[in-house]
């Protein structure tokens, strides 16, 4: 399963204006890999989610999956798609029905999707995602209101596996769970992608989470990807200006390295997304912009090995990130 | 210490009715805070962080109340007050900041006309007032603050919220500001701007900080001191530093486990603590956390035990940190 995003893009009219919360987005993913999308509030990483489910029908552009265009099709062919990409949303208590059991819940989306028929059949089944998410069958009689909320998002999680999709898209799915309960949750992702061969694609506005569990990364500002390459490169030696403040702005849990970090807050805010900045939309906030940032926007080139960034001057300003990649 | 704490909190109880009982939500809280000292109170949802906050504020819910223990400001008992003899410690001597700054500003109203009605409150009058007003939005780091001051709360962005709010309680220069999670809602280049801002402004005037807040990277950026919160009560305290490095309770080292690394090219599973954080209603019998505790003794399901000098902090555990079984 390839899944293949060309130039998406998503604008919202508005009564004030055209609010661009996608402008022009473009990625693959390929089967079995797991490609990160981090950025912060507006960015459209959430909107780019919900258009790879179609939730949310792209203004422009296209999403191909194995190659068949998949941007706006309807009835057969839409469940057929929705078969094989399922969404994770943040808040399973927001997503899951408070009046349905989870046995009940699970077994609605088998029936409805015919994906088992006969009562027994569906029963086992369901017994064998809860199982697959880790939990035991006393779960099955409970409604929402009774799990915890690592319980739920197990519960979110096994119902989108109800479907057998390929790839799951996962919108911000421990950022709602207590801290203690989000490395139970990421540990279950990863061993559920090497059991089924799953793909994802992971939305967080949380780098550490995103570093942990990707194999490319994608950052995303404004309703642009600004940087994409492998997990390792974007998160610890970026090549944009971006990135770079995103990254020094995480706190790190050590006081010691913390103390150690003399940081400039990056200033300003994110601007309006009906008014991006012309040029680079990220020259309002870079301690780097020059006239031609003002002016030119940068396109997402690739500066070294596989490794892309949208800055004219990704080389300029990190001669010995790119240099010591250069020669390897 | 209780001689130069600002702010000291002794065994604080309180309790939030809830069907026809009242279920202990705060079980027992101890901390000094100093002039001018940072101190993170760290926990997860229903650990009793923000209600200790508004115990001390004098701001609970209607459902709650404080059943015991003393809260000292300066040496006065300020927990012993009446509502009127609060109100005038509060925003005064004492303030507090939330998570989302729509609870604490009024929509209808002008953002400096809110700055000028708290300062009107504590008897700062007229144009005093006004220009004060103008200087604390101005110290928040807000652009062009007379321009500002005319707008009203929805036309500011979230972060531009925040920093309205941290005006209103700083104003008066209080001794003490408690924050509640005030960046969780924050992107975090904004939350890496409102933490500088509260860092100056602690160490520019002198001003002690209770942070609360659930991120160990927020508390290793803003803290000294820390206070890790389970279940109703402190199970650990110390300096940050030392906290971090060598944490006493199975509960801490278990948060501070669970992150991942930000650097390095391995990436093992995560060591998770497995569970979920206790209804604070059924509370498990014994030490609260010993269900999901890998360090579980005997004992531990039997007897709760009390906050007691671990190495260089204080840790509320039956097995010392030399005998965990890693």
């Amino acid at each position: 399963m390839t899944l293949v995003v060309q130039d998406l893009v998503k604008h919202y009219r508005t009564r004030d204006g055209t609010v661009r919360a996608v402008d022009g987005v473009s990625f693959a993913v390929e089967r079995g890999e797991t490609l990160g999308l981090v950025g912060e509030s507006g960015c459209g990483k959430s909107t780019t989610a919900r258009m790879l489910v179609r939730l949310v029908t792209p203004t422009s552009g296209r999403i191909l999956l194995d190659g068949e265009d998949v941007t706006s099709v309807r009835g057969a062919a839409l469940a057929r798609m929705r078969s094989k990409v399922q969404m994770v949303f943040q808040d399973p208590y927001a997503s899951l029905d408070p009046r349905l059991t989870v046995e009940r819940t699970l077994d609605e989306v088998l029936a409805v999707r015919k994906v088992v028929t006969g009562d027994a059949e569906r029963r086992t089944r369901v017994r064998e995602l809860l199982e697959m998410v880790g939990l035991g069958g006393s779960v099955a009689r409970r409604y929402p209101h009774q799990l915890s909320g690592g319980q739920r998002q197990r519960v979110g999680i096994a119902r989108a596996l109800a479907v057998q999709p390929e790839v799951l898209v996962l919108d911000e799915p421990v950022s709602a769970l207590d801290v203690s309960v989000r490395a139970e949750v990421m540990n279950l992702l990863t061993r559920l992608r090497s059991e089924l061969g799953l793909t994802y694609v992971f939305i967080s506005h949380d780098l550490g989470m995103v570093r942990h569990i990707s194999d490319r990364i994608a950052v995303m500002y404004l309703g642009r990807v600004l940087e994409l390459g492998g997990w390792q490169t974007v998160s610890d030696a970026p090549l944009h200006p971006y990135t770079r403040s995103l990254r020094a702005a995480v706190p790190v849990a050590d006081p010691e390295a913390e103390a150690g970090r003399r940081i400039t807050p990056l200033a300003g805010e994110v601007p309006d997304a009906m008014h991006p900045p012309a040029g680079c939309r990220f020259h309002t906030r870079c301690p780097h912009a020059v006239d031609r940032c003002r002016e030119d926007e940068p396109a997402l080139r690739e500066v070294v090995g596989g490794h892309r960034s949208a800055c004219h001057f990704s080389e300029q300003l990190y001669p010995d990130d790119v240099g010591r990649r250069a020669s390897v | 210490m209780t001689g130069e704490a600002l702010l000291s909190v002794r065994d604080l109880q309180t309790v939030v009715r809830s069907g026809g009982s009242d279920v202990p939500v705060v079980r027992g809280v101890s901390f000094d805070v100093a002039a001018g000292e940072a101190v993170a109170l760290v926990g997860e949802s229903g650990s009793g962080k923000s209600l200790t906050a508004l115990s001390v504020m004098g701001l609970l819910p209607e459902a709650a109340r404080v059943t015991g223990g003393t809260v000292r400001l300066a040496g006065e008992d300020i927990g012993s007050l009446d509502e009127a003899g609060r109100r005038k410690v509060r925003g005064s001597r004492i303030a507090m900041i939330y998570q989302d700054p729509m609870t604490a500003l009024n929509p209808l109203m002008r953002v400096g006309a809110q700055v000028v009605e708290g300062l009107e409150a504590h008897g700062v009058r007229g144009a005093q007032a006004r220009s004060r007003a103008i200087e604390a939005l101005g110290e928040v780091g807000l652009p062009r603050p007379e321009r500002l001051a005319r707008s009203y709360p929805h036309e500011l962005s979230g972060g531009q919220r925040q920093r309205v709010m941290i005006a209103m309680a700083v104003a008066l220069r209080p001794q003490v500001l408690i924050a509640d999670e005030p960046t969780t809602a924050l992107d975090v280049t904004i939350q890496q701007q409102v933490l500088a801002l509260a860092d100056d402004l602690r160490r520019s005037t002198g001003m002690a900080l209770v942070w609360i807040t659930h991120d160990l990277g927020v508390v290793a950026r803003i803290a000294e001191r820390v206070l890790v919160m389970y279940a109703g009560r402190v199970v650990e305290s110390g300096v940050a530093r030392e906290l971090f490095r060598a944490p006493q309770h199975p509960y801490t080292a278990g948060l501070l486990g669970s992150i991942p690394p930000v650097l390095g090219s391995e990436r093992p599973p995560l060591p998770q603590i497995g569970g979920a954080p206790p209804d604070i209603g059924r509370l498990p019998s014994g030490c609260a956390f010993h269900p999901r505790c890998p360090q579980r003794v005997a004992t531990c399901p039997e007897a709760e035990p009390a906050l007691q000098r671990r190495d260089h902090d204080l840790a509320a555990c039956w097995v010392p940190r030399e005998k965990w079984v890693s």
